[in-house]
């Protein structure tokens, strides 16, 4: 036979490698790797509320499906979208919504109330506006511990904290802010601290308070002992949470225990938390189900499937949500202090009013309320202002329909006015991002496409990712483009990104003279009356001059295991993630 | 021989050169880190800056020397998306991830081949036949993710038999082990077939069946040495599937493998771990063919001057 | 039977032919079912997507998203095949994406098929130097990561239907390079290729009038064979983000959409997959069909 020589070799080696083979393939996973351990039984994935009659996993699998009773569990594990970027530095590592990962360890001079949105106390028990206008002094609060035996929070911690976040070359959202504004921070002993601004600051408050990433106290001292900023071989600096670091894998989770002493604050009543990163929707829904986490956001076309489960709950924030709007990219000043020198792109269509107004009136918003976001949308009639916020006026509700509501005959004649027509059509480009807060973006963009095609606008779905988008954004590239945003920032932040020129930002929305004039006003006034009247004033300036295709305040909600979880209080989506993890109730 | 072995391995050299230009060219070509890094308030000066910083602004020819010298040390830069790790540690951390996968889709794809190839080869040309290549067939003609997809419905939603995703126990390998082992069923069962064809033609067989031995015994028998055909197609196999299959397979199942953090590394534009991925997979490639070749030249003395 | 070097690179060992008789059975035997299927499912859509289609493949009416296939409970016949998320008709989608699969394998193919074979026949022919630099590109190309150069050639290029030509044609060259060189190779030291150059005849005429036409046969075997390739590979680069981009109807980006969706809306993901599952099936079938015919010695591949 002609394979004789070699056979016996053959096969003994063929089965000896397919042995080996099985063997590796049989193993349990490698522990460098570090994946889910413990609870994780196999998920019996079973979303059985479908029509099909129910497979349901209590059939199945024992135990790991839906259990009627309360459970108390050691570990309370939330799923949630992959961050960004993975780093242990909160100071500069990490972007806004990426600080969600170190969140549960770190505390703020100023906390934000779960219930009403407002400033309570935390790090610092009281502040107080200066004589100047333009410095703020802080009175920190005593006793306060840091992590593992790092010692007594003091004024110096604050000021290294600060020190931190302005380090060059950090990546932190917040940075540039506070290194734009703060001249220096002085202080005077160990529980008193003053920072000096350059100039008077209404937002300056908001941004050492929880409502907005950035600012995290850590210790000096954890920080000297490492030398260097902590890297992910490291532990992050210590923080003053009622959580503590406890390990992480990268790209699959972070782990905090509670403080092994009294909290000065509160006491967590999971011992355990674990953020969990699973990007896609349907593993996070499969996992719920399967009772492998307990907390997860979900898209609404999915949240439909969670909520027939008896023991799913959706729990909503407290405050007004996320703001979803369509800002114009194409009007930006060649010189943002002098109106003579020009426009950048004057012959953009979007530069003339009433095509940005004929935009607003072709879009449906009823109909992508109700087909994207089950009906949960707040029509939002002033972009950043809300009924709830000083400033508002309510007339802007009453004339919203006539000046913005949808009306493709009304769109169809303002862009006949404006020159456009069959004979020359009017194009422009959309930019269907895909936003971490609001997955459904995308399909928002395209239906909008197909709303605009309808009254004869030629649109060219540009499909580019993020980085790109962002390069060309920021160089003021686009010169006839949206895009589509969501935030849940305080009115003044949103003001100075999307709608002025200040602070360098550019390339995120039109640029108006009006705008930024009252926006140096207002930034700058501490009185709340007179804010509040200059806040009407720019709203009535954005109102009639159609910055954005306005759409959407959307509430902010997230399915939880009602036997493992009896309450979450949180305001909703300030600084880009969630907040209050610590203050989670356990089902009893 | 040795001339052979050496000329082999120069050129194996030459392969991993050009691989780490391309990939370098290519990760660079991305664009700007920081503009997926840098929070969005950043304006071009501040990311000018921190490009400076990074070292991100020399030109190319010196980026490029940097990265190779460090490259032969074994340093391959730090990733950017996770901030302080080394970008090789990083690959190294997950290999074993998509080690385990491509394992247990080897074992299943021969096992699966065998089968098929032997059967098929029995039944020649009646049903059973047809249905063996059709199956086969299949492996090759499904896109991966649909499978992927479909089986997960199936098994894991519809069933429940087993987990959706996600790495764990033995019960998370089945589906992307089958999902990535099926496409090279199709390869590997006709070449079974064939060469079963052919040997069961011989005089040897014909001999064996006069005397009286069992059907199946003659069939399993010789299935078992037709296993010794194409040894060196096994790498070939584990190669193929690291390489390619990993990271469609990676991304429906959530496996933590080196597929899905090469897809991470792009959407993130961390050039570093770009570039250690794509080396350690070509290194691999290279390597086995390396191998391969060298006792092929062995086998076969004419390959050796060719 | 010319030796084919690094046939184990294909995964192919050196084997010998099948016998005769059975090459001449497989003769009459046209492939009907996966020709027909072919047609169905792919010739007669992409050629007359206009007539056929019922809707717009692009435009969607937002109050008929997510409704099932007409068979099932709550489907209709106004949408046989139900509708995406955008409430676009996926009957409709289907028949313009068997266009854009068509199109793009075509190219992909011509364009990889015309760089494969020149390359080939030029390292098989001349050897030396030549031959050592030609394949040690195709070497690169082939330990390149075919999906991670993909997504960066996307990011670079930017999407569209140009970019998934290139990325496919430059991950494709090198399997027709690689075997057109080892028929070249063998070819070349033909008597009669001997005889035409001491005819005086130059390399080129001696490649195109000699060594060309008989790689033909292997030429489109490959290219048959290859059709499938393009088209799962297309598919593939759609499904993560790096192909036809939206809101085109490629079958891969109809199935990277209906994901989410596939327990409440299996059929967004189903339909487009069970299409280019059904049509490289055929296009598989009737390859091995042709290679059979064309060129038994290739029947191992």
């Amino acid at each position: 036979m002609r394979y004789s020589g070699r056979v016996l070799n053959g096969v003994v080696v063929r089965v000896a490698i397919l042995a080996a083979l099985f063997a590796m393939a049989c193993a349990p996973s490698a522990p460098a790797a570090k994946p889910t351990e413990a609870p994780s039984k196999p998920a019996a994935g079973a979303p059985a509320a479908t029509a099909a009659p129910a497979k349901p996993a209590e059939a199945a699998k024992p135990a790991a499906a839906a259990p009627a009773a309360k459970t108390k569990v050691d570990r309370l594990v939330i799923s949630i979208v992959t961050p960004g970027t993975e780093g242990n530095a909160p100071g500069r590592d990490l972007g806004a919504p990426d600080l969600i990962q170190l969140r549960p360890m770190y505390e703020k001079l100023i906390g934000v109330d779960p219930k009403t949105g407002g400033f309570v106390p935390q790090l610092a028990e009281s502040w107080k506006l200066e004589p100047d206008g333009k410095s703020y002094r802080f009175m920190l609060r005593k006793g306060v511990q840091f992590h593992k035996g790092h010692g007594e929070m003091t004024a110096k911690d604050i000021a290294w904290s600060w020190q931190d976040i302005t380090s060059e070359g950090s990546q932190a959202s917040n940075s540039l802010y506070f290194k734009n504004v703060v001249e220096r921070v002085e202080v005077v002993n160990d529980y008193e601290v003053v920072f000096h601004l350059k100039t008077s600051e209404a937002e300056f408050l908001t941004n050492v308070s929880e409502m907005v990433g950035g600012m995290e106290i850590q210790s000096k001292a954890n920080f000297d002992k490492l030398g260097k900023p902590p890297t992910l071989q490291d532990e992050p600096i210590a923080g003053t949470g009622p959580y503590q670091f406890k390990e992480r894998a990268q790209s699959q989770y972070i782990r905090f225990e509670r403080v092994p002493y009294q909290h000065w604050r509160l006491q967590a009543e999971f011992p355990e938390l674990e953020l969990r990163w699973q990007n896609e929707a349907s593993t996070r829904l499969a996992a719920l189900l399967a009772g492998e986490v307990h907390m997860t956001p979900l898209p609404t076309d999915l949240l439909q499937q969670a909520q027939a489960q008896s023991h799913l709950k959706l729990l909503k924030g407290n405050a007004a949500g996320l703001r979803v709007f369509m800002p114009f990219l194409c009007c930006y000043h060649n010189d943002i202090n002098d109106k003579s020198k020009g426009e950048k792109y004057p012959e953009s269509p979007l530069m003339n009013v009433k095509v940005r107004r004929a935009f607003n009136q072709a879009v449906n918003r009823d109909e992508l309320n109700k087909a994207f976001f089950a009906g949960k949308g707040e029509l939002m009639y002033m972009n950043t202002l809300h009924p709830t916020l000083p400033g508002w006026n309510p007339d802007w509700e009453k004339r919203f329909q006539e000046a913005w509501g949808y009306n493709p005959e009304q769109a169809k004649k303002l862009l006949a006015e404006a020159g456009y027509g069959p004979s020359k059509p009017l194009k422009t480009q959309l930019i269907p991002l895909r936003l971490t807060d609001v997955p459904e973006s995308p399909d928002v963009v395209e239906a909008i496409a197909t709303y605009l095609r309808a009254v004869g606008v030629e649109v060219e779905m540009v499909n580019v990712d993020v980085g790109t988008h962002n390069t060309k954004r920021r160089n003021l590239g686009y010169e006839n483009a949206l895009d589509i945003r969501s935030t849940a920032s305080h009115p003044l932040t949103g003001w100075r990104v999307y709608n002025t020129s200040r602070h360098g930002i550019r390339g995120s929305g039109v640029e108006l003279f009006e705008l930024d004039d009252l926006y140096r006003k207002v930034a700058t006034t501490m009185d709340e009356k007179q804010s509040a009247d200059l806040w009407r004033q720019m709203g009535e300036i954005a109102f009639e001059q159609y910055p954005q295709i306005s759409l959407f305040w959307l509430p902010t909600e997230i399915v939880v295991n009602a036997n493992v979880v009896s309450d979450y209080a949180f305001p909703g989506n300030i600084s880009g993630s969630w907040t209050h993890l610590e203050a989670i109730k356990a089902a009893k | 021989m040795q001339r052979y072995i050496l000329s082999r391995i120069v050129q194996s050299l030459v392969t991993l050169l050009g691989v780490s230009v391309i990939i370098f060219a290519l990760a660079r070509m991305t664009g700007n880190p920081l503009d997926v890094l840098l929070p969005a308030e950043a304006s071009a000066a501040d990311i000018e800056r921190t490009a400076e910083l990074w070292g991100l602004n020399k030109p190319l020819p010196e980026q490029y020397w940097i990265f190779i010298s460090n490259a032969v040390q074994g340093d391959f830069g730090v990733s950017l998306k996770y901030r302080g790790q080394p970008a090789m540690g990083l690959v190294f951390q997950r290999l074993p991830a998509t080690l385990q996968l491509a394992a247990f889709a080897v074992v299943i794809s021969v096992v699966f081949s065998l089968a098929l190839g032997v059967l098929s080869a029995a039944q020649k040309d009646r049903p059973l036949d047809t249905v063996g290549k059709t199956i086969a067939l299949l492996g090759q003609s499904m896109p991966t993710f649909w499978l992927g997809i479909v089986l997960i419905w199936i098994f894991a939603v519809k069933l429940a038999w087993l987990p959706t995703s996600g790495q764990g126990g033995f019960a998370n390998v089945i589906l992307p082990g089958l999902t990535l082992g099926w496409f090279s069923v199709a390869a590997f069962m006709r070449l079974t077939r064939s060469s079963m064809l052919d040997v069961l033609d011989s005089e040897y067989i014909k001999l064996a069946r006069a005397k009286g031995l069992p059907e199946w015994k003659v069939l399993w028998k010789h299935a078992l040495k037709n296993a010794a055909i194409a040894p060196l197609t096994f790498f070939g196999l584990i190669v193929g599937f690291l390489i390619t299959g990993s990271v469609t397979v990676e991304t429906v199942f959530a496996w933590p493998g080196i597929g899905l953090l090469a897809i991470e590394a792009v959407n993130a534009r961390d050039y570093q771990v770009i570039q250690a991925v794509t080396l350690v997979g070509a290194v691999v490639y290279i390597v086995i063919g390396l191998i391969v070749d060298v006792l092929y030249g062995y086998v076969d003395p004419r390959v050796r001057y060719s | 039977m010319a030796l084919q070097v690094g046939a184990w690179r294909r995964g192919t060992p050196i084997v010998a032919a099948p016998a005769l008789k059975e090459g001449a059975e497989r003769a009459r035997r046209l492939p009907l079912i996966p020709l027909a299927l072919l047609l169905v499912l792919l010739v007669i859509p992409a050629v007359f997507a206009e007539w056929i289609a019922p809707y717009d493949p692009l435009e969607g009416s937002l109050v008929a998203r997510l409704q099932p296939p007409a068979w099932e409970a709550g489907g209709n016949t106004t949408y046989l095949l139900g509708t995406d998320k955008q409430g676009r008709d996926l009957l409709s989608r289907i028949i313009y994406g068997a266009r854009i699969s068509l199109q793009v394998s075509i190219v992909a193919v011509i364009v990889s098929g015309a760089i494969g074979t020149v390359l080939g026949l030029v390292s098989g022919y001349y050897g030396g130097w030549v031959d050592t630099v030609i394949m040690r590109l195709v070497d690169i190309s082939l330990s390149l990561p075919l999906v991670l150069i993909g997504l960066v050639l996307v990011i670079v290029m930017g999407p569209g239907l140009t970019t998934v030509v290139v990325v496919v044609s430059l991950l494709l060259w090198s399997r027709y390079a690689r075997q057109i060189r080892g028929e070249a190779l063998a070819i070349r030291n033909q008597d009669y290729i001997a005889r035409a150059r001491v005819a005086g005849s130059s390399d080129a005429r001696i490649i195109t009038l000699h060594v060309f036409p008989n790689v033909v046969n292997t030429l489109i075997v490959l290219a048959t064979l290859n059709v499938g390739q393009v088209i799962l590979l297309e598919a593939t680069l759609s499904f993560l983000g790096a192909g036809i981009p939206r809101p085109l109807p490629s079958w891969g980006v109809m199935v990277a959409d209906g994901r989410d969706h596939i327990v409440a809306a299996w059929w967004i993901a189903m339909v487009p997959g069970l299409a280019i599952m059904l049509v490289v099936l055929a296009m598989n079938m009737v390859g091995d069909w042709l290679r059979d015919q064309l060129d038994p010695r290739l029947r191992q591949a």
